[in-house]
């Protein structure tokens, strides 16, 4: 018992002490986080091909041809989601007479809901606008809200 | 300024000028049938892919929508070739392999199927 007092004990210092040469080096350095517009990006889905689908006319098919495979197939195929990054600000740090930087990548997501058809019932796109946030709970809300409205 | 303020900035304008963005688009139908001539809309059968092909990446609607991945070949001078998922060999319009595509060049092939379970309509989609 008194060692492990004792480790613990030690690990506290050592803790505080990392924790304050953490807080030294930042009070030191410069470290900045940089929002852009976002940009680049994998898997891109363009505002034109989402606004030429049409609710109760484009079928299944016609969105599986035109994007291929989603990246998740919800409640028996009634949704699709289908998500893709961009940049959307980068995160930079400096001291002394070096500096690294790296992008700050979001995460897009095009929710897709089906009639029993297979013909397109809606659509929602979910554009985060700040990097880091994940914006995954506003498509399950609208997954939620459409299952509500089917079943009221 | 310091170098080190510098060099920060100017990896950030960097970063922003060479920033890649893939896009997800559909392959012209004319280089479809050029890469995958034994499919044509209105006479391919379902037996005809699957026995060529293998099974599918995805299947949907009952098995009336099939897709497969199509990878870029570094050997095959950036050509696509289909995962074949086959357990064994022979000729095939498929290329075996184990390495998954990377995250950028997970181009698809989509297969639509009618009624009679013959192609209907067929598309490939990159991302490029």
């Amino acid at each position: 018992m008194i060692r492990t007092t004792y480790t613990q004990s030690k690990a506290k210092v050592i803790l505080s002490g990392m924790a304050l040469m953490a807080l030294t080096g930042l009070g030191l350095s410069g470290c900045i986080i940089l929002p852009t517009p976002p940009h680049g990006g994998i898997s891109l889905i363009t505002k034109e091909t989402i606004e030429s689908f049409e609710p109760g006319k484009t079928t299944r098919a016609d969105i599986l041809l035109r994007l291929g495979d989603p990246a998740e197939r919800l409640k028996e195929d009634r949704f699709f989601v289908y998500q893709w990054e961009r940049i959307h600000g980068y995160f930079a740090a400096g001291g002394g007479y070096s500096g690294v930087a790296a992008p700050l990548p979001a995460t897009h997501f095009l929710g897709i809901e089906f009639t029993s058809d297979n013909r397109l019932k809606g659509v929602t796109v979910i554009h985060p606008w700040l990097p880091l946030i994940d914006k995954r709970s506003s498509l399950e809300e609208w997954m939620a809200e459409q299952r509500e409205e089917s079943n009221p | 300024m310091r170098t080190g303020d510098l060099n920060v900035g100017l990896f950030l304008v960097s970063a922003l000028l060479l920033a890649g963005c893939s896009t997800v688009t559909q392959l012209e139908p004319q280089l479809v049938s050029e890469r995958l001539p034994f499919i044509q809309d209105g006479k391919t059968s379902k037996e005809e892919i699957l026995s060529r092909l293998g099974e599918p990446y995805n299947r949907y609607q009952g098995a009336q929508i099939l897709t497969y991945e199509m990878c870029e070949d570094f050997y095959l001078k950036g050509q696509l070739h289909i995962k074949d998922t086959r357990p064994t060999g022979g000729k095939t319009e498929a290329r075996r392999t184990t390495v998954p595509c990377p995250l950028e060049r997970r181009n698809k092939l989509i297969l639509v199927l009618g009624p009679d379970n013959l192609v209907a309509r067929h598309s490939v989609v990159l991302v490029k």
